[in-house]
């Protein structure tokens, strides 16, 4: 029963761990691209506007 | 009129691939190779089709009846339709036979990908506007196919050109460049066929298929199949199809597996430089599985003899298989610094990279700093976000060990000869099935707000990809479509497209025999002879050789150039001696025209007016100028 719930926390814990690692992975992902994307942006929204 | 085209080159790129399809299937045959799944059968013997076309096709081009050569060589690849459709028909009925029932869901994905690649397909044949593939993905194979097969050393990157090449070789012999583009779709929806394939080996179908979704939607992959003209995309395929290969061996594998991995990954190999470490690390995974010296050595002669062709041709001609990178080490005195300098700096091979770096890079995370992105970095944050869960789901099992020492060996190769994300391009369906294969982990595991969180990324990827495929592909589509015309969308869109026709219009429609030198990089719709004069990209034009009047005039006599074609200026680097034979009059101006061209990165949208100014040798001034002498 005891075993049980230390395996339920552990593993409770690893899953927010990679919760936390999945949402800041792409936050990075996105915070490294997106001052390269503004160029990609902006070609996009040159493009829209001819 | 659009859509006849359309409809044409559809059929005949299906023609296409029905063939390789029979011709790979013959040869599996005739290996006494059977692969259960039909999907797999499919990619294997398309892929391994391909890589036989492509060695008949370099065959060919030794003979310089290029044009007839290619009708010959689809004559022969067409061959064993006769004898194989049968047999590919009773396995598609036996894989409907057993083919589960489609959820809505899985329903739902396969139309997106049929839509996608509709999308991608009817993109890829607007005319073409790829800045590489006007540079010498197309150029290239346009000049074998008009003046012969030699070598080109006035565009440094034609040494550059591998297997995959022959592909776009092969269309513009056949029916032109919406057939070659054609071909290099078709790598496309093969690899994206390979994602499916790989994941499957893991994960359940709606999983393998939401992955192929993702690797059509992806920006750098789209682009890759739709606009850009470059062949690396069969190079996924050919790698997929390789491992699959590897790994699909019950017990242990035979001679005849290991010839037909090397098959494969000599396809790799044979397609670009980077393509050698990748058939390595292949090599490496099928030694490290199978522990045999013999199989090994089986599967290392295969992968030589289907890819050593390009690096025989390069070594035939210049000495230097891997020309010009081995160039400054054999062959000292032949070396143009500025065209090294500028391979190097495009290849990645001049910059350092640090370590701390590697584990981004192998995870399709690594971005090259301080440059200006293009599509090439945009692999989007899924492997990255998804990679413990790879980790956690990682198990000693063949298909796992094969993929992840696949993966890590050659992206380390990558990493260490070049370090820029674009060449992992080829490994990307491998990193994206063990990322599907996490991401079922999580599942399987019964975590499920880690696994909702993990489809909340998939989904979001996907929308992102999909909401810039329409964007960036709309352009093209109306051109391919014909609601624009191509000159017009050409104007818009080709750079330097507007001074190839101001060179056209001067100088193609005289009766006497014209040479132009010309210092811009798309060259791809030129239509007199020329020579490309940027030291950069030209080796022919060494800067240290070509300082005064004097030596410009002899440059300009020994190749037989009639006109230099300045727009808006000569590089800064030719500029003196070009400069001081305009002055003594050995260069008269001959026409002038105002055409408006991109500025800086094509992406960014800039452009300017600019002049075209055309000289004309003045060929008697050599005898009345006193600097003449050499």
């Amino acid at each position: 029963m005891m075993e049980t719930a230390v395996s339920n926390r552990s593993a409770g814990r690893l899953q927010l761990v990679l919760g936390f690692w999945i949402v800041a992975a792409q936050l990075w992902y996105f915070y490294q691209f997106v001052p390269a994307m503004g160029s990609l942006l902006r070609a996009i929204s040159h493009r829209i506007w001819r | 009129m659009a859509l006849i085209h359309f409809c044409l080159v559809l059929l005949a790129a299906s023609l296409f691939l029905l063939a390789q399809l029979c011709l790979g299937t013959w040869i599996l045959r005739k290996l006494h190779l059977e692969f259960e799944s039909f999907p797999e059968h499919c990619l294997i013997a398309a892929c391994s089709g391909t890589v036989l076309t492509e060695i008949a096709m370099f065959l060919i081009q030794w003979t310089q009846h290029i044009r007839e050569g290619s009708f010959f060589v689809l004559f022969l690849s067409c061959l064993p339709i006769a004898s194989e459709v049968s047999n590919l028909r009773l396995r598609a009925r036996q894989f409907w036979k057993n083919f589960q029932p489609l959820v809505p869901v899985e329903r739902f994905i396969i139309c997106l990908i049929v839509a996608t690649l509709l999308i991608e397909f009817t993109a890829a044949l607007a005319p073409l506007t790829g800045s590489d593939a006007l540079h010498y993905h197309f150029t290239v194979q346009k000049l074998i196919l008009q003046y012969g097969f030699h070598p080109i050393f006035s565009i440094t990157r034609s040494f550059l050109c591998g297997q995959s090449h022959l592909l776009i070789l092969l269309g513009l012999a056949l029916g032109g460049e919406s057939l070659a583009m054609s071909f290099l779709f078709l790598g496309g929806a093969l690899a994206a066929l390979s994602v499916a394939c790989l994941a499957t080996r893991w994960v359940p179908r709606l999983y393998a298929l939401a992955f192929a979704l993702l690797f059509l939607l992806t920006p750098l992959v789209f682009w890759q199949i739709s606009s850009s003209g470059a062949p690396d995309i069969w190079m996924a395929a050919f790698v997929s199809a390789c491992v699959l290969v590897i790994t699909q061996v019950h017990v242990a594998a035979s001679w005849r597996h290991a010839l037909l991995a090397g098959i494969l990954a000599g396809g790799a190999a044979g397609a670009k430089y980077t393509g050698c470490l990748i058939a390595v690390a292949l090599g490496l995974a099928f030694l490290f599985e199978y522990r045999s010296v013999r199989r090994t050595s089986v599967f290392f002669l295969a992968a030589t003899f289907a890819g050593i062709w390009p690096y025989l041709r390069n070594l035939l001609w210049t000495g230097d298989p891997f020309f010009p990178m081995l160039t400054s080490r054999f062959f000292p005195e032949r070396l143009n610094p500025y065209g090294l300098a500028n391979m190097m700096a495009d290849a990645g091979t001049a910059a350092s990279h640090s370590p701390v770096q590697l584990l981004p890079f192998l995870f399709y995370f690594g971005k090259r700093a301080g440059a200006a992105p293009g599509f090439w970095d945009f692999y989007g944050p899924v492997v990255f976000a998804l990679a413990p869960l790879v980790l956690l789901a990682w198990r000693n099992t063949r298909a796992w060990r094969v993929s992840t020492v696949a993966w890590f060996c050659a992206g380390l190769g990558i990493f260490l000869t070049s370090g820029l994300a674009r060449f992992l391009l080829p490994i990307f369906p491998i990193a994206l099935s063990c990322a599907s294969a996490g991401t079922f982990h999580a599942r399987q595991k019964g975590w499920i707000p880690v696994h909702r969180l993990a489809s909340a990324c998939i989904l979001f990827a996907c929308v992102l990809g999909a909401a810039g495929l329409p964007i960036y592909t709309a352009p093209a589509i109306r051109a391919a479509l014909g609601a624009q015309s191509g000159e017009a969308y050409l104007s818009a869109r080709a750079p330097d497209y507007q001074i190839s026709q101001a060179v056209n219009q001067s100088l193609a429609s005289g009766s006497s025999p014209v040479k132009a030198l010309v210092f811009f990089r798309h060259l791809y719709y030129l239509r007199v002879r020329y020579v490309a004069g940027d030291p950069g990209p030209s080796w022919q034009v060494n800067p240290d050789n070509l300082k005064t009047a004097a030596a410009w005039r002899v440059f300009l006599h020994n190749e037989g150039i009639t006109h230099v074609v300045r727009a808006p200026d000569y590089p800064p680097v030719l500029a003196a001696g070009l400069e001081q034979l305009e002055k003594e009059g050995g260069l008269v101006r001959f026409s002038e025209t105002e055409v408006e061209n991109f500025t800086g990165m094509r992406q960014e949208g800039q452009r300017v007016r600019l002049p075209v100014v055309i000289m004309k040798v003045n060929s008697s001034a050599e005898v009345s100028s006193p600097a003449a002498a050499p």
